[in-house]
């Protein structure tokens, strides 16, 4: 294998891996012959390490984030799909003759708006901190991959917008329930790949830095705070589907809702600890309390 | 974590059931006669197994393996990086190949019964 495909494979892996295994793992790829199925083995084994680096590794505040941040995209996939799944239903307009019906409604738009208060709590006390260290270190490649996962929730709701906008002799039946499938389903999965990417990249972000160190407490108030929230919005589905007769919607949309809150309660057990990387890239965890 | 990705040796149908593959055990064996570099393990471990390592596979085994305690590298040698077995890497060998051991005298003593 050449050297310089064996430097793209290998820089397909997490950075703290890189730094430790990186030099002789390019040496082994080019020893090696070039062969289908040991680059599909070098990538599936990088996924591996990406996920194995994501939630085994780091302090229990850079857990907490993760989790956080998984339990954001989780509640939101499954409020788009919700939402969508109402609003272009009779059901919408019933749901200001129905006072049941209406009172779940409002749960769940009460339990999104509690939900997106706590994250944009969260992420105000630890983006600036987070960024501060990234300028500070010039890590811009990190600047540079988180850049793009940004990117996909914006462009997914922009697309979605675009996509269904009413135009012409369409706008009444448009889009129609096949295309209205296909768009929610590719927003839910585009949603999906950015919640690993979105973890994976604050593994990196707050990898050997103590951004997030001094701010437990207020990590687990907010994931408390997601937890409940996240509740409500499930309570709220699922009563909605009770009064409107679907059951099945409802009850898919609260287990997602329920997996998010579940994501947000793992979060909510920060200590507070201290992470470090030593020289050859390790990271080390030091319990503060 | 992803398995052996290619068969080394040519096959009678069947060959391949009674094969182990557990790629941290297959490297914990193959450092059992000295330290070696990944490129050496995966051969030795064609030559032992019949099982070819895919890269991935074999330094995420290293990975654990090492984080594990249970082998350590060695002075780089170029960019060659060896390993050797720790002491506790080798007890825990001698445990895992002595449970083989037993396993396959069991299996063998129920088909001559």
């Amino acid at each position: 294998m050449n050297a310089r495909l064996a430097r793209r494979l290998a820089a397909l892996y997490p950075s703290a891996w890189r730094q430790r295994y990186g030099d002789e793992f390019c040496k082994l790829l080019e020893d090696e012959p070039v062969s289908t199925r040991a680059i599909v083995n070098v990538i599936a084994a990088a996924v591996a390490e990406h996920i194995r680096w994501t939630f085994d590794n780091g302090d229990a505040c850079q857990r907490s984030l993760q989790f956080l941040s998984g339990a954001a995209l989780a509640a939101f996939a499954a409020g788009v799909n919700f939402y969508w799944t109402v609003v272009d239903t009779p059901l919408a307009p019933a749901m200001s003759a129905h006072a049941a019906l209406r009172a779940c409604w409002l749960l769940v738009q009460a339990g999104a708006f509690v939900f997106g208060l706590a994250i944009v709590a969260t992420a105000a006390s630890t983006v600036p901190a987070t960024l501060r260290d990234v300028v500070k270190a010039r890590r811009w490649g990190l600047v540079a991959g988180l850049v793009p996962m940004m990117l996909v929730p914006l462009a997914t709701i922009t697309w979605m917008t675009i996509a269904s906008w009413p135009s012409g002799s369409n706008a009444a039946t448009w889009p129609t329930i096949p295309a209205h499938w296909w768009l929610v389903s590719t927003i839910v999965l585009l949603l999906i790949v950015d919640l690993f990417a979105c973890a994976a990249m604050m593994r990196d972000l707050t990898g050997g830095r103590q951004a997030t160190t001094r701010r437990a407490g207020w990590l687990k108030a907010n994931a408390v705070a997601l937890t409940c929230a996240a509740g409500m919005m499930a309570a709220g589905a699922v009563g909605w589907g009770l009064f409107a007769e679907q059951y099945a919607a409802a009850n898919v949309h609260g287990v997602a809702f329920l997996g998010s809150a579940a994501l947000a309660l793992v979060a909510a057990r920060p200590r507070r600890s201290t992470t470090t990387t030593d020289e050859d890239g390790r990271l080390s965890t030091r319990t503060i309390d | 974590m992803p398995r052996s990705t290619r068969r080394g040796v040519a096959q009678e149908p069947g060959d391949d059931l009674g094969r182990y593959s557990d790629p941290p055990l297959l490297i914990l064996a193959s450092l059992g006669d000295g330290p070696k570099h990944g490129h050496a393990m995966i051969e030795d471990i064609v030559a032992m197994a019949g099982t070819r390592l895919g890269p991935g596979t074999l330094y995420g085994a290293i990975a654990r393996l090492e984080r594990d305690g249970l082998i350590e590298p060695l002075a780089a040698d170029d960019r060659r990086q060896p390993y050797r077995l720790t002491a506790q890497g080798r007890r825990v060998l001698k445990a895992k190949l002595a449970t083989l051991h037993e396993f396959a005298r069991a299996g063998l003593r129920k088909l001559e019964a």
